[in-house]
Formats: structure tokens, C-alpha cells, sequence
């Protein structure tokens, strides 16, 4: 994956992997991020809410930790949660 | 980097048996159109991973196809003799039962992946019974094709024993578990388990969308249904999962790892 900034949708796999320097970045917020087997699906937006971490300024230091721009692109970030398919839920009667 | 492996020719016709009716004209025209998928397949198997397209070649060639519905039987516990199979197509579970009829669903197999490898090697009988939990496709060698792979092609004696180690790592793995851990603890791993085998993104969580029942998970966790149903209910209430007939919608990811690695729940 070539990007060129951080989008708060890319998930944690995604993100280590394209740039491994920002894996501190976890570690310091006492994220058990790193290695987790959830990686390929927590996306950067889920792990600042799971732990209570402001996402832009995260998203910062994840930025300047793999020498990306810092921008935030609201457009794109919608885009890529609209691409998510919503699950069918059959929660009746049991 | 794969190489190219286009000129995969159709499936052998060791259709034996089964001569030339209609239903089988109808698997060949379809086969020759997904002979090159199937190439592809199998050469991503570790199984057959670093052979030439030569050797790829053979491998096709000695395989026979296997289709079967949903809840259709590959083998039972107890048949021989023993063929390798490598899925295609499809999810399978290798289920074992005791004495007194209690099963255990001992793997879970998934497209790409070969089962009965240790029993085709050995040429004893099944350990296991291989069902398909939805409609699945394989390729099957039966004893003299395995015997032949690992006459002609010495990677392939070299990759069967890398796959063996591999798998019992993992059953060592498990086995601590059993032995170790909580209930809860094993379910939780049993469903991130899942979850990398199958599961998908989706709004509000990760979608393990597998047909598999509660009884069928508690086989899987080594558990009875009834505490399956309990746990799922306790962390359907603390808003980790969803849990619906048979399909799981883990809505926090990290709270079921919190869980299963029994870590401290900071950040809650």
C-alpha cells in the first residue's frame, strides 16, 4: 500500500507493515497493538477509541514517525467507511 | 513472487467409476474453464510451494475432484485407504468422536489448505471424520498419486514434514490451552481463531460468517454447548460480541483479546 498520508480507516496491520518506524508509537501508548492477532482489522480510529487516545493528535505522531504529511482528509476517511458492507443481524426471537 | 503457472492442464480423468453421463460432461466443461484457478491454488499450498511448473504440472495431473453439498462426507473416521485432499473450494471440519459418541472438532480447514496429509503419508486409516460445513470442492490423491508425488518430486517430502512440524505446534498449542486455560479464555481464542480464518470487516465490528452452530463452537473449544451459550450470552451483555444462528459478530475486537490473552483490561 502506497499512501500518502495516515487515514484514521487504514488498519493497524496495514500500517505497521507500510511503516514499521511508527510500532513505538503503539507500544508508548500502551497499545497491545503490535503483533496482536486483531491487527488486520482494528483500524487507527478504533484503537485511539478503545484507548481513550485523541486520534489526531495519534495521528500526528504516527505521521511524523513514517514521514508522511500530517493532513486530515475527512473525505476519504468517509469514503473508506462507506466501503464497509453492513452485517445482515437476525437477532429475533431466540 | 508467484510464478506464472497458466498452461495448468484439466484435472486427470481419474473420475473413475463414473463413466462418461451427463453430470460428469457438465464437471468437464467446468473444469477446463477453472484449470488455471486451480493452478494457482495449488501452488500456493506449502505443500507444494518451490516446485517448477513441470512438477506443478504432475501434481494436477494426479489429482481427481471432489464436490460435495453442504454437510457432505470427504471420509469418515476409520476408512482407508487414505488420499490427500487439498480444498479448493469451500470450509471443512476434521471431527473425531470418542467412545460414548462425543465428537470434538479437532481443525477447521479452509480453501487453499490440505488435510489428510499425515494419513496419506502413513497410509493407515482416518483419524478423523471430514465434513463440509458448506459446499466444497477439492482435489484428492489417492495412494498410488502420493506415492508417486513423493517418488518424483523431493520438495514435496521436504514440504509434508515443514506442514506436519507446523501442525503440531499448533496442537501443542492447543493442547496447553486445554490444559491450562479457562473456558472462556479458549473461547475467546477459539473465535479470534475464527475470525482470522474467516472473518471480514464489516460495520460495527468483525464478521465470523461461518455456518457453524453453538454445539459445533463448543466442539471446537473443547466445551459443552451449554457453556458456550452462557459466555456468548455474558459477552453479548458487556457488548463484545453479537451472537446470532450460527454467526458471530465480534463488535470489540479488543475486548475478546482482552479476554483470550487474559490481559489487563486498560483502556476499557
Amino acid at each position: 500500500m502506497i499512501a500518502r498520508t495516515l487515514r484514521p480507516t487504514f488498519t493497524v496491520a496495514q500500517v505497521i507493515a507500510s511503516w514499521p518506524a511508527t510500532a513505538t508509537a503503539f507500544s508508548r501508548y500502551g497499545m497491545a497493538c503490535v503483533g496482536c492477532t486483531m491487527a488486520s482489522f482494528d483500524t487507527l480510529a478504533e484503537v485511539a477509541a478503545t484507548y481513550r487516545q485523541d486520534l489526531e493528535a495519534w495521528l500526528e505522531e504516527l505521521s511524523f514517525l513514517a514521514g508522511v504529511p500530517f493532513r486530515i482528509d475527512r473525505e476519504a476517511t468517509r469514503r473508506d467507511a462507506s466501503k464497509l458492507e453492513r452485517p445482515h443481524r437476525s437477532k429475533g426471537g431466540r | 513472487m508467484p510464478m506464472a503457472f497458466k498452461s495448468c492442464p484439466p484435472v486427470a480423468a481419474s473420475l473413475a467409476g463414473s463413466g462418461g453421463d451427463a453430470t460428469e460432461v457438465a464437471q468437464w466443461a467446468q473444469m477446463d474453464l477453472r484449470g488455471e484457478a486451480w493452478g494457482e491454488v495449488v501452488e500456493r499450498c506449502p505443500l507444494f510451494g518451490g516446485l517448477t511448473e513441470d512438477e506443478l504440472r504432475l501434481v494436477t495431473s494426479l489429482a481427481r475432484e471432489r464436490r460435495l453439498r453442504r454437510k457432505g462426507v470427504f471420509f469418515r473416521e476409520g476408512d482407508k485407504p487414505c488420499a490427500l485432499h487439498l480444498l479448493l473450494t469451500g470450509e471443512v471440519t476434521l471431527k473425531q468422536a470418542s467412545v460414548d459418541g462425543q465428537e470434538v472438532i479437532v481443525r477447521l480447514v479452509g480453501a487453499g489448505e490440505a488435510f489428510a496429509l499425515a494419513s496419506a503419508l502413513e497410509g493407515a486409516t482416518y483419524p478423523v471424520t471430514a465434513e463440509a460445513l458448506r459446499a466444497s470442492h477439492a482435489l484428492v490423491w489417492d495412494q498410488p498419486a502420493v506415492q508417486e508425488l513423493l517418488n518424483r518430486i523431493p520438495s514435496v517430502s521436504r514440504n509434508a514434514l515443514a506442514v506436519l512440524l507446523r501442525r503440531i505446534r499448533e496442537l501443542e498449542q492447543r493442547f496447553r490451552e486445554v490444559a491450562t486455560e479457562r473456558v472462556a479464555q479458549r473461547l475467546a481464542r477459539t473465535l479470534l481463531r475464527l475470525a482470522r480464518h474467516a472473518g471480514r470487516k464489516v460495520e460495527g465490528g468483525v464478521l465470523i460468517d461461518l455456518p457453524l452452530s453453538r454445539e459445533e463452537l463448543a466442539q471446537m473449544t473443547g466445551t459443552t454447548l451449554f457453556t458456550v451459550s452462557r459466555c456468548l450470552a455474558e459477552w453479548e451483555r458487556q457488548g463484545l460480541v453479537e451472537a446470532g444462528r450460527e454467526k458471530v459478530l465480534i463488535r470489540s475486537t479488543h475486548g475478546l483479546v482482552t479476554v483470550a490473552e487474559d490481559l489487563p483490561s486498560r483502556g476499557e
